[in-house]
């Protein structure tokens, strides 16, 4: 798994990145808006962590960029203002999760992994699934209906 | 500063208002005067036509039409008995008196309506003016002997061969005083503001038309009144008797009808006594006065109410805008707290998690948490010190500071920002300095505010310049310190806000720059608490340069 950091808080990015290279994941880092963007269009992250309080570009705004380029990548936004219309106006952007600042590391990885794991279940391919006639054979629940049931 | 053109507009526009409102009340104020006048002056005119009508319908109704030679005692009864019950004022009349001219003497008689007859009576020591006149036929010097005489004299028509005859109607003058002449005034001249207890504005007096220092009644609607020596206005009364006093009346002698058409008409100057009236207040200038100065304040207080609600509203403005500028200020403040917080909680984390093992790692660790700590220790500090300038507002303690070695350290506190921005620093200081009375450490943090500021905002332009000389003060000597960077710059409205505390420029916002809102409001808090100035000069697009100016000889602590 993949994920870019997006943060200016060099702190922050090497603390960061030392947990989630922990849990055996890729980070690679990006340090201004329009790097992170640009980083985040090429595709091949599965998760972004996308800091508000950028330079250049706002996290909302690379927030915008990347939604509106059709990028369907996760996104968790980290923010430093805990008001109530700052995690709105993320999640209305496009946003997949939040989280406020100062955070609790566990917590920040354990939606990690949610949101990962859902998105992986979502993207399993539809042969997951087969139908013979009536009765239907779904691997994925380990689950085997007849016509009845369906 | 549109809302102080604003404000201006609406001054320019509340002094016009109350310009034409001046203005207008003074038409008002004349207006109302001239209707005053006209309602006066229409009311004397009809008390003189009522009370001469009054006395004209007594004088009519005694006395005989045609010849009346001979006329008896009798008729003089039925006619006097005839006016009484017809009259709503009986009282009016108080004798009926004749007075024949017999060889040259006048004999005076009085009518007793009980017998029907005329009886002699010894002639009035006052009436002696009336005698003269009968026996020589001219109006006797000294008219004012008859203007206290509330008697009309008529001749009774008659033949001219016989003996000259005539009628002398006395009036009841107390009666007039107080009774007929107030009556007129409530009926002609009534309050205008009937709650007011008094049932006519005006008081009047009753003098001689010849000579106005005989007083003959003082007149009120609730008593006797006096009007003194400026009446509102006068009218003519009692005209009846006058014509009959002059030759020209005399020749119509016998001709009823043209006398009493004739003493209707009423003129300001005709009749006997002339009614003088004043207004209660003073006179009918000083009511008018007395309402235009009523209609003035109340004008002037509508202005003064408007004026303080337009005060009130800026007021409330500024308040509303220092909340907001709080607002920003708490989440500005919280974000400064919480990001250095995240990363010691993430440092603490990985540390006790076991996910850093490393020493070497460890030990930079610890050195990230310092840092971390040493941010939330400063903006801790920025606050703390902007709430005790709040409070305070002075600089102690007061000792000679050399201000070349403030500069050195200024720079050297801000070297690690300098380095990690990239920016050329050019210094241009004058080596001899002279030193400042004041706070050294305060003076310091305000230069390195000053020059962190320019590495926050002037990034961009990669290049700063700090100078420092001696200056000319209004007081004296001073030491002139400068920072300039090629950065955004300021636009012309942040510029004017850049040292309110809590205010951050827009680009500041926009580009999510780290700050509090308060480091420019505390250098210039510490600057003139140096009995300095600090001003801050841009173009937008070019950079700003920020100049304090410290004065080198000692001020006296506020």
């Amino acid at each position: 798994m993949r994920i870019l950091l997006i943060e200016d808080e060099k702190g922050l990015v090497r603390t960061l990145s030392d947990l989630l290279r922990a849990q055996a994941y890729e980070v690679e880092a990006a340090a201004d808006g329009n790097e992170g963007a640009l980083k985040a269009m090429t595709g091949e992250f599965d998760l972004i962590i996308l800091d508000i309080m950028l330079p250049g570009m706002s996290g909302w705004e690379v927030c915008r960029t990347i939604r509106r380029e059709g990028g369907d990548v996760l996104i968790l936004m980290l923010t430093a203002r805990a008001h109530v219309t700052d995690r709105v106006s993320g999640l209305r952007l496009g946003a997949d999760d939040y989280l406020t600042k100062p955070f609790d590391p566990s917590e920040l990885l354990a939606r990690v992994e949610s949101l990962l794991r859902r998105t992986h279940r979502e993207k399993l391919p539809p042969v997951a699934r087969f139908r013979f006639s009536d009765v239907q054979v779904d691997f994925e629940k380990a689950q085997v209906l007849k016509a009845m049931f369906l | 500063m549109l809302a102080w053109l604003f404000v201006g507009a609406v001054a320019v526009l509340l002094g016009l208002l109350g310009l034409l409102q001046y203005r207008w009340i003074g038409e008002v104020s004349l207006a109302e005067r001239a209707t005053m006048r006209n309602k006066l002056d229409q009311g004397l005119r009809g008390i003189s036509q009522a009370f001469d009508a009054e006395i004209a319908s007594a004088a009519t109704a005694l006395l005989p039409s045609g010849t009346a030679s001979g006329v008896t005692g009798e008729e003089f009864t039925r006619r006097y008995l005839a006016w009484k019950n017809s009259s709503a004022n009986q009282r009016l009349l108080r004798r009926v008196n004749r007075v024949r001219v017999v060889d040259g003497a006048p004999e005076l008689l009085s009518l007793n309506p009980d017998r029907g007859t005329f009886q002699a009576i010894e002639w009035p020591a006052s009436w002696g003016a009336v005698r003269r006149y009968l026996l020589t036929g001219k109006t006797p010097e000294g008219t004012r002997t008859l203007s206290e005489l509330s008697l009309v004299l008529l001749p009774v028509p008659q033949q001219s061969s016989g003996p000259r005859d005539w009628l002398i109607l006395e009036f009841d003058a107390d009666y007039l005083r107080s009774t007929v002449l107030p009556d007129l005034l409530r009926a002609h001249l009534p309050a205008s503001n009937p709650e007011s207890g008094s049932a006519s504005d005006w008081e009047a007096e009753m003098v001689g038309k010849d000579d106005p220092s005989v007083l003959i009644a003082g007149i009120g609607s609730d008593g006797p009144s006096w009007v003194g020596a400026h009446p509102d206005a006068s009218i003519g009364m009692f005209s009846v008797p006058r014509g009959l006093f002059s030759p020209r009346r005399r020749r119509m002698d016998g001709n009823g009808q043209e006398r009493e058409r004739e003493s209707m008409t009423s003129r300001p100057d005709w009749g006997r006594w002339l009614l003088l009236v004043r207004h209660r207040a003073g006179s009918l200038d000083a009511v008018v006065d007395r309402s235009r100065r009523l209609n003035l304040g109340v004008t002037a207080a509508v202005f003064v109410l408007l004026l303080l609600t337009m005060a009130l509203v800026r007021f409330t403005r500024r308040a509303q805008r220092l909340a907001g500028l709080q607002m920003e200020f708490v989440a500005g403040v919280s974000h400064e707290l919480r990001t250095p917080l995240s990363v010691v909680r993430t440092a603490a984390h990985n540390l006790a998690e076991g996910v850093i093992r490393d020493a070497d790692e460890m030990r930079s660790y610890g050195v990230l948490i310092e840092e971390e700590i040493g941010k939330l220790t400063s903006t801790v500090e920025q606050v703390l010190k902007f709430s005790r300038l709040e409070s305070v507002q002075s600089i102690t303690p007061r000792e000679p500071v050399n201000m070349n070695s403030v500069i050195d350290r200024a720079i050297a506190g801000s070297a690690d920002a300098l380095k990690d921005a990239g920016m050329i620093l050019e210094l241009h200081v004058d080596d001899h300095l002279p030193p400042v009375p004041g706070d050294a450490a305060a003076l310091q943090q305000a230069l390195q505010n000053l020059i962190e500021n320019a590495v926050k905002y002037g990034r961009d332009g990669g290049w700063m310049e700090v100078c420092a000389l001696t200056c000319e003060m209004s007081g004296g000597p001073g030491v002139e310190i400068a920072v300039k960077d090629r950065g955004q710059g300021l636009s012309a409205a942040d510029l004017e806000m850049v040292f309110v505390p809590f205010f951050r420029g827009a680009h500041a916002i926009a580009d999510q720059i780290h700050g509090t809102g308060l480091g420019l409001s505390l250098v210039k808090r510490t600057i003139e608490g140096h009995g300095g100035t600090v001003i801050a000069v841009s173009e937008p697009g070019i950079g700003a340069e920020f100049v304090m100016r410290i004065p080198v000889a000692p001020v006296r602590a506020r």
